[in-house]
């Protein structure tokens, strides 16, 4: 199955899905109508995407992206709607706008995309008003080489574990744990380590500036690290 | 952190003094230990009006002067996250002390510097204290002096508070900065923040007049949008706001963040700068501190240790509670005898009432809550309490608090009043009223004695222990319903864990005395002024007909003696009344002749659950007003007599 096809059909389970209001299932028909092919191919695709662990899927049940099928589809969404915004606030082509990205998107590295997004000032949102996802949200270290360059290195703060170092890549959450944290001096580029876990995904003990902090997972959830 | 118990007492700013100094700072950099050392016992802990936070004040005699000395609470910075907050700029611009004091933690400039720069926006006359500054030579750290004080614009002393040292300049230096006209210390921040801050401090110069703030300050608040800033002065003047809007949303803009990370990101580049030029860390090697907490954090000797702290904490006070008590008892019981009812004129019923009230204050309030506080204070002190959060933060998660709320939980178990003051130390006006709800159910040191008493000298120590274990799985059932029930938002666990310090003694027992005194000025009224009355109407037999009204519950629902609602109503004013009152109504102390071992249980559940106590009402209603004081008294009546007529019942069934 060439990249490109894989690429296509995660990126179009979790459109869907999106649409289903993050149900998690999709039936193997909607992928068939959006992609406009036959349902037996879809099948087949279907299968072959679970054999490469991209997919969890059952006939008849339906899809759901597994971890690592989810972050290629991430990543691919955050390069179409990167080259949306490219297109639209830069080109100013409206027109096609939509079907180019959808081609380009494949072809992106992953620098041209961290370029592209500084270049475009790390815009949020695509021209259509949707969310454009970060890097990537979900990294485990057992990955092979390949899936790591793709996804390289913007991970939660909660997926680190204790003795790990990083960065803050961005911090995002309701307001008054966001102004605490800042004031606190956990912004953008500062260094933070991980000193304890407390048992049972209790809160965290981490070292920033000089201090010693505990936070709880939830909030350790939207801090997102650059390691 | 948890200074907790106060009086209402508004604070006294008209009392004579020739000039007033406020300390400032982060919390857990010594603060309370500088603010003891600079003052003798008269302190006085009072409430900010409207708000639940307290300002301590203190009295200071130098060279003749007679200088206030006024210790704000610990905070990180001026936004609005806390009341704490509020509250500490509030008093800042509106008392106007001559000079404010900034405590540091020497040996952790970088965050503690964010709010001294705070301190200099709001343009007020600063002196710096580093603190700790004799742990500086230990971990082989350098602070340039001079540098930082010519970088800062302001003077910098170096103290070491628990020994004294530096105290005495720190006064020195205030009365100097004191007769300087106007301390210039001003830092500015790059170009793009100082133009748009510029514009919209000139504006308010020209045209807001009346407001307490330093322009400068004003205009930062209006840019980070803060809520108050924001309300005062759109009241003033309602272009300004618009105009500081778009000022953000330019720089938000520019630098492509939220404007109060481009702000703290400004601040804490400046500071990094000033720590870079003036502090030189030689090695970094482990600090005690680390080395203490692998044991304290970790999963199985981390929990080993808080149940050994926890149940250490308990026993000591009931140890020493029980030996203080019965000696305190003993002694006043040679002066007049005790009778928690009598009969005769009504001075003499009266009277009976005051003795009994302020005996039960004396043999129960000091014994067993002092030695409580005292320890309390020394786990406080030593900085070791954070952990204690740390490690049952989860557990908490359970019912919609976090880890700190277990500090004013345990403090429920030595009195009720002081934990529902203690609540304070939550950020979120809901989480203050779960913590509240939840210490109401907590079994203070009155309820363990009625436990004690009658269920494990009588029936045996198990059913004590299973009845605390109820508890507990209640008060976790509870609390996860009144988090869903609720409205109000609740704020993850954020909080610092500070550096363990040998606890400095004399601020210790200063703590534990101001607390001790603050509980005594609400408990002692309403201990004798509760008893005397209520004795009056047993006396004359107006509780008579509320019984009767009440037996209907009592016996034939719960299964209890026909006396059981006059009990009861005992046990509002004091809950350990419940198991007197049975004492004198059958004229015996072997309960076991009189009660079934069923309706020894049955009644211990119902006076540990079914009304917090008149002081608790009142400290409830202090916090959050009347209607969520009854409210909360309500419920646990119906809770009580829901779960022990239940309860009653099972426990007929299995035949215990």
């Amino acid at each position: 199955m060439p990249k490109e096809e894989i690429e296509e059909y995660l990126e179009t389970i979790y459109d869907l899905s999106e649409e289903l209001g993050n149900k998690k299932t999709v039936k193997t028909n909607q992928i068939a109508d959006f992609l406009k092919i036959s349902a037996a191919s879809v099948t087949e695709a279907l299968q072959r995407l679970r054999e490469n662990g991209f997919v969890e899927y059952e006939p008849y049940k339906g899809v759901s992206l597994t971890k690592k099928g989810l972050q290629i589809a991430l990543k691919i969404k955050r390069k179409h709607r990167l080259l949306e915004c490219f297109l639209h606030d830069v080109l100013k082509i409206r027109k096609g706008m939509h079907e180019q990205a959808c081609k380009m998107e494949h072809y992106l590295s992953d620098n041209a995309e961290k370029a592209l997004s500084k270049f475009l000032g790390n815009p949020k949102k695509c021209p259509d008003g949707k969310e454009i996802p970060l890097s990537n949200r979900l990294t485990s270290k057992k990955q092979t080489t390949n899936e790591k360059e793709l996804s390289k290195d913007i991970i939660r703060l909660n997926s680190l574990k204790k003795g790990d170092k990083g960065k803050i890549f961005a911090i995002k959450g309701n307001e008054k744990a966001m102004q605490r944290l800042s004031d606190l001096g956990l912004l953008p580029n500062t260094k933070i380590s991980i000193i304890a876990e407390a048992p049972l995904k209790g809160p965290i003990k981490i070292l920033v500036r000089g201090s010693h902090l505990a936070i709880s997972r939830e909030i350790a959830n939207d801090i997102y690290i650059e390691i | 952190m948890t200074e907790c118990c106060s009086n209402s007492n508004r604070l006294k700013s008209n009392e004579k003094t020739d000039f007033t100094i406020a300390l400032a700072g982060n919390a857990n950099v010594g603060k309370s230990t500088i603010f003891n050392q600079l003052t003798g016992l008269n302190q006085t802990i009072g409430n900010w009006p409207g708000k639940t936070v307290e300002i301590a004040e203190g009295l200071l005699l130098y060279l003749g002067k007679k200088i206030k000395v006024v210790d704000l609470p610990g905070i990180y910075s001026f936004s609005t996250f806390s009341e704490e907050e509020l509250v500490s700029r509030e008093y800042i611009a509106r008392e106007k002390p001559d000079v404010v004091i900034n405590i540091v933690d020497a040996t952790n400039l970088e965050r503690n510097l964010y709010f001294t720069l705070q301190l200099i926006e709001l343009n007020v006359p600063l002196v710096l204290v580093l603190n700790f500054s004799d742990l500086l030579k230990k971990r082989k750290i350098n602070i340039d002096k001079e540098k930082l004080e010519q970088m800062l614009g302001i003077p910098v002393i170096e103290t070491a508070a628990v020994s004294g040292k530096g105290i005495e300049a720190i006064i020195d230096k205030t009365i100097e900065i004191k007769n300087l006209e106007k301390q210039k210390n001003t830092i500015k921040y790059n170009d793009d923040l100082e133009k748009e801050i510029g514009k919209i401090a000139e504006i308010i110069g020209k045209e807001i007049k009346n407001v307490e703030y330093a322009p400068r300050w004003i205009a930062i608040k209006l840019l980070e949008n803060d809520s108050e800033i924001t309300k005062i002065i759109s009241e003033k003047n309602n272009g300004l706001a618009d105009l500081a809007k778009k000022s953000a949303e330019r720089l938000e803009k520019i630098y492509n963040k939220k404007i109060n990370v481009v702000l703290s990101w400004e601040r804490y580049e400046i500071i990094e700068n000033i720590v870079k030029e003036t502090v030189r860390i030689e090695e970094a090697g482990e600090s005690i501190t680390e080395k203490l907490d692998k044991i304290a954090l970790n999963n199985f000797l981390g929990y080993l240790l808080v149940i050994g702290v926890i149940s250490g904490l308990l026993v000591w006070t009931f140890v020493i509670g029980n030996f203080i008590s019965t000696m305190i008892a003993n002694f006043l019981g040679n002066i007049e005898t005790l009778n928690p009812v009598v009969s005769g004129s009504i001075d003499r019923i009266l009277w009976n009432g005051i003795f009994t009230g302020f005996v039960a204050g004396v043999t129960l309030i000091i014994p067993y809550v002092l030695p409580f506080y005292l320890l309390l204070a020394v786990l406080e002190n030593s900085g070791y309490l954070p952990r204690i959060a740390f490690m049952l933060d989860k557990m908490m998660h359970k019912v919609g608090l976090h880890g700190k709320a277990i500090i004013p939980l345990l403090l429920g178990y030595g009195c009720n009043v002081p934990a529902c003051f203690a609540c304070r130390i939550m950020e979120t006006k809901k989480q203050k009223l779960i913590s509240a709800f939840l210490i109401t159910l907590v079994p203070c040191m009155a309820r363990t004695l009625v436990i004690l008493g009658s269920v494990a000298a009588f029936v045996n120590i198990w059913w004590a222990l299973a009845i605390y274990l109820f508890d507990i799985i209640l008060i976790l059932i509870l609390g996860r319903i009144a988090f869903k029930v609720l409205p109000g938002e609740s704020v993850g666990l954020i909080m610092e864990m500070p550096s363990y310090h040998f606890p400095h003694i004399k601020t210790v027992l200063k703590q534990t005395w101001a607390r001790t005194k603050s509980l005594l000025i609400i408990v002692f009224p309403a201990y004798i002024i509760g008893s005397a009355i209520i004795q009056m109407l047993y006396s004359y037999g107006f509780l008579d007909p509320i019984n009767n009204v009440l037996s209907s519950i009592t016996v034939s629902w719960l299964g209890l003696p026909s006396v059981t609602g006059i009990l009861l109503i005992f046990g509002i004013v004091r809950k350990e009344l419940t198991l007197l009152m049975l004492a004198v109504i059958f004229n015996t102390t072997n309960f076991a002749t009189i009660l079934t071992p069923v309706q020894m249980i049955t009644l211990a559940l119902v006076t540990m659950l079914y009304i917090p106590c008149l002081a608790t009402i009142l400290a409830l209603q202090r916090e959050f007003g009347w209607k969520k004081a009854i409210g909360i008294t309500i419920i646990e009546v119906i809770l009580a007599i829901l779960i022990s007529g239940i309860a009653f019942r099972f426990l007929t069934a299995i035949g215990v």
